[in-house]
């Protein structure tokens, strides 16, 4: 072994990740080296340093950001724990606010939907259990694609044209709906610009996850008024 | 406060280790109070990472996701390491989806040719640590991040191997050269 094979390997054997008899080998280059044996302390001075690193504080307590971006996360959390055991999701608020203008002119304004449904779309989803009946073959659940399909079936069974919204109420999901569609379309422009992005793939996912719920709970209120 | 607790070993006491695990399994369950507690006993630890790890420009930015997303990811510690261990190995794994799509931004870096000169110690008190850290910063890009992981997170060359997506062999390699640079460093 040259000298610079030996330099190469004095990390390893500092480390004690030599096996015994290369641990050896370096041991007697050690003897008769000064080169080496200089480097091998400045390399145990290097890792003690590290080791003795400071940890480091942010300039700025960063606890009532996080809390503000948990505390709507739970609220959220709570409000859907029926349907998403452990799950939980985040709107941004253009999105709560479009959402919350929408489901509250749903209460009101499609009652009359709910006595004229009777064999229609809509009734498919009069419960829970109908909801899930509605997905019931989709593909695997959390995937994009499941909320993809969840999405298209539901917006068939909302803006179904033999029972349509009344024209006002109808007006705002869409308003709603492009507005969450902006933030799918952000959130796939991301994607493509880096695939492989695991943050981003559940990005995506989630996005598609709002619309798909947004979609449901409207369904569902619409078909109990 | 002194780093000297390594990712990999038990996170102090077995007490603390308990009360954790109960404050998370208090959070888990929507507990913000008891997720603040764990907040406050880690923040530090999580803001070294990322700052070493990605760059002090993005650790505010990334330790709120960290937080956040242990948050969010509460349910799937089990309580069977500590929970810093769960929580760091979190953070380490969003720095590096961050960092990838980020990387073009540090490709200056990885020849290894940005000069130490500006980063040289100033052997005076705590000084020296933070000049530490700029030379740790000006590392190459794998270099640096083994060497953080490894040397002052505590992590092993077969968990880093796994975690960045490289080969014992690469990291072993790597936290050599990340030394011999930051030998030089010292030296200065």
């Amino acid at each position: 072994m040259t000298t610079d094979r030996f330099q190469d390997r004095l990390s390893e054997y500092l480390d004690g990740e030599l096996d015994p008899s290369d641990a050896a080998l370096v041991e007697r280059h050690l003897e008769t080296c000064e080169d080496c044996a200089q480097i091998l302390t400045e390399l145990e001075a290097v890792a003690a340093r590290a080791r003795d690193l400071p940890s480091r504080e942010p300039t700025d307590d960063l606890w009532p950001a996080i809390a503000s971006r948990i505390e709507a996360d739970r609220e959220r959390s709570i409000e859907g724990a029926g349907r998403r055991r452990g799950r939980r999701i985040v709107l941004s608020v253009p999105q709560l606010a479009a959402a919350a203008v929408v489901l509250a002119s749903l209460s009101a304004g499609v009652a009359w939907m709910a006595r004229a449904n009777t064999g229609s779309p809509i009734a498919r989803v009069e419960t829970s259990q109908g909801a899930a009946r509605l997905v019931a073959d989709a593909p695997e659940p959390g995937t994009a694609e499941y909320y993809a399909r969840s999405i298209a079936e539901l917006e068939r069974a909302l803006f179904d044209p033999t029972r349509s919204l009344p024209p006002q109420t109808e007006a705002r999901v869409r308003r709603a709906l492009v507005t969450i569609d902006r933030a799918i379309e952000d959130a796939r422009r991301a994607l493509l610009e880096v695939p492989d992005d695991p943050y981003l793939q559940d990005h995506v996912a989630n996005t598609l996850r709002r619309k798909s719920e947004f979609l449901e709970r409207a369904v569902r209120l619409a078909s109990q008024s | 406060m002194n780093q000297a607790i390594r990712l990999t070993e038990p996170n102090g006491t077995s007490e603390r280790r308990e009360l954790e695990a109960a404050d998370a399994r208090a959070a888990a369950a929507g507990d913000a109070e008891a997720f603040e507690r764990l907040y406050r006993a880690h923040v530090q630890r999580v803001y070294g990472l990322t700052c070493r790890l990605a760059g002090a420009e993005r650790a505010d930015e990334l330790t709120q996701d960290v937080f956040v997303r242990a948050w969010q990811k509460l349910h799937t510690f089990r309580g069977d390491a500590a929970f810093g261990s769960w929580l760091y190995r979190l953070a380490v794994n969003l720095c590096y989806g961050r960092l990838r799509t980020i990387g073009t931004e540090r490709k200056r870096y990885a020849d290894g040719e940005i000069p130490l000169g500006r980063a040289q110690a100033r052997r005076d008190g705590t000084e020296i640590r933070l000049d530490f850290d700029v030379a740790i910063e000006r590392l190459p890009d794998g270099a640096r991040q083994v060497f953080v992981l490894h040397d002052v997170e505590g992590y092993k060359h077969r968990e880093i191997a796994e975690m960045v997506g490289i080969t014992t062999g690469t990291s072993k390699s790597q936290l050599h050269r990340a030394r011999m640079i930051l030998r030089e460093h010292l030296n200065a």
